[in-house]
């Protein structure tokens, strides 16, 4: 969890996209809150070509550089054709918000991920091949945890 | 379940496409000689199926050829063997010692093969009234 300041509550949060065809923030980090992915289901209405890839990324601080901050780093790459679904099934956690003083990762930068101190939010995301809200388009559905320790 | 996504067994992927499939089932193997039983069970696991068979046969036949396979075979150049038991057999082929179910290539055909000498492992055998097989065959689908 991150740094608690408070007593903290837990919520579940479903959200629903219809019809994407362009970048799509399926979840916007709040500071010092953590957030626990259960699923994210997507369903593929349309493709530019059938070598279209969906895309699961994640916008925050790359802890593998000095000067990470609002990296975009990609957790997956799936390739439904029209018609099918893709399902991402396995839980993962992220901070709401970056670290301060940041830094490549260190027993001191792990303290900083936790306490959540930086500027930054971060942001799942959901992107596509041809994300130009043309031809490739799709529904897409996401259910998590959201853990406030403010 | 942690592997590759999309991979078949992986919990994320394409539905349709990652999950393992398990069946199992009865299956009846069919034979150009006249039997007098012929029953067989399967199970399949994902692409790979593992057949049983027994069979009885009813009349003298040379050369019978066999199918009923519950799935189409898989299209490579492979065609998978297995064990044989059959009594009283009589090889096309002198000096065999050694039978062994084959299983045919994009296909639900399969055949009985003698092998136990210095010539080539080759197909053909006659039947006989109450002779008997029983076999295993194991292949993956296409």
């Amino acid at each position: 969890m991150p740094v608690p300041t408070g007593p903290g509550t837990e919520t579940l949060h479903s959200h629903f996209f219809e019809d994407v065809d362009a970048l799509q923030t399926l979840i916007y980090g709040v500071q010092h809150h953590i957030y626990t992915v259960l699923s994210v289901i997507v369903y593929c209405n349309a493709l530019d070509d059938t070598a279209d890839y969906g895309y699961l990324q994640i916008k925050t601080y790359d802890n593998h550089s000095a000067s990470g901050t609002g990296s975009t780093m990609i957790l997956a790459r799936f390739n439904p054709q029209v018609g099918e679904t893709y399902v991402w099934n396995d839980k993962f956690s992220f901070n709401g918000y970056e670290p301060s003083g940041t830094a490549v990762m260190s027993p001191a930068v792990q303290i900083l991920n936790a306490a959540q101190g930086g500027s930054a939010d971060a942001e799942l995301q959901f992107t596509m091949t041809s994300a130009d809200s043309g031809g490739q388009d799709y529904d897409v559905g996401i259910t998590y945890i959201d853990q406030d320790w403010t | 379940m942690s592997g590759i996504i999309d991979s078949a067994g992986s919990r994320s992927g394409i539905i349709g496409t990652t999950e393992l499939d398990y069946e199992e089932g009865t299956w009846t193997p069919t034979s150009t000689a006249a039997t007098s039983t012929a029953s067989g069970w399967y199970t399949k696991i994902g692409r790979l199926v593992t057949c049983h068979c027994h069979i009885v046969f009813n009349d003298v036949t040379v050369s019978p050829t066999y199918g009923g396979l519950p799935f189409t075979s898989h299209g490579s150049a492979i065609e998978p063997m297995g064990p044989a038991m059959l009594s009283n057999i009589t090889f096309a082929a002198s000096g065999r010692t050694w039978a062994q179910s084959v299983v045919y290539t994009g296909a639900t055909a399969w055949n009985i093969y003698s092998s136990g000498d210095a010539n080539s492992v080759t197909t053909g055998h006659t039947t006989a009234v109450g002779q008997w097989s029983r076999l295993t065959l194991i292949y993956i689908t296409a």
